[in-house]
């Protein structure tokens, strides 16, 4: 596991997939706050 | 994911836009966004979760709970781990942290402006309806010299001496009893 990221650190670039079928580039600058979630999904 | 969507609007109104995410294949994933208006991501890999920094679970091979709130400029302003399934980011909670976030980005606009917020409280006191009546039902008081003082020598950076011989209050009558 990879150190965990603090208050003040750029977000690491990532492209999500989206159900839609488009992506989503992460941090991206199209808004003025962005909440990301990652959550657990079905198991 | 329901209290995002319940407050979506809210978020809207303060510039906040909502992702999320799993390990979820699409099919899976599009059960989620059924229920949502915002973006939902599928297939997060590993990878993905070391990058971020996650809990992983081995067992599920599932990334654990990772919220992230972040500026226009990609950095991070909050993140939350979780080790496993409680203890979510409320939704509330991003809008109060966004707002005194732009409280206090005000404040510092407003200092570089050069203390404009002080003029706005010296020009608010005089002519404050509850400071006049509270000043005519009871005695004087020493008060508002005494805050002058703490503040006269803000008022002569600012060259603005003319507060000194005519200071909110004391210009009055019903201070001069």
């Amino acid at each position: 596991m990879a150190e965990k990221l603090n208050t003040g650190d750029m977000f690491p670039s990532m492209t999500l997939n989206l159900v839609d079928g488009g992506t989503l580039d992460l941090p991206g600058g199209d808004a003025k706050y962005r909440v990301v979630l990652f959550y657990r999904g079905h198991w | 994911m329901a209290g995002f969507e319940f407050w979506k609007n809210q978020h809207a109104a303060a510039g906040i836009k909502v992702v999320a995410a799993s390990v979820d294949p699409i099919e899976k994933a599009r059960e989620v966004a059924a229920g949502v208006s915002f973006p939902i991501g599928y297939g997060v890999t590993r990878a993905m979760a070391d990058q971020l920094g996650s809990w992983w679970e081995d067992r599920r091979q599932i990334v654990q709970p990772s919220e992230f709130i972040l500026g226009a400029d990609g950095k991070i302003m909050h993140s939350s781990y979780s080790s496993g399934p409680l203890a979510r980011t409320d939704p509330m909670e991003v809008i109060r942290m966004v707002n005194f976030y732009e409280a206090q980005q005000q404040k510092t606009l407003a200092r570089a402006r050069g203390g404009r917020e002080w003029e706005s409280v010296t020009s608010r006191d005089p002519g404050a309806p509850a400071h006049r009546a509270s000043a005519r039902l009871s005695p004087p008081t020493r008060e508002p010299s005494s805050r002058l003082a703490s503040l006269a020598p803000l008022a002569r950076a600012r060259g603005g001496r003319e507060w000194e011989s005519n200071p909110p209050g004391t210009s009055d009558a019903p201070h001069r009893v």
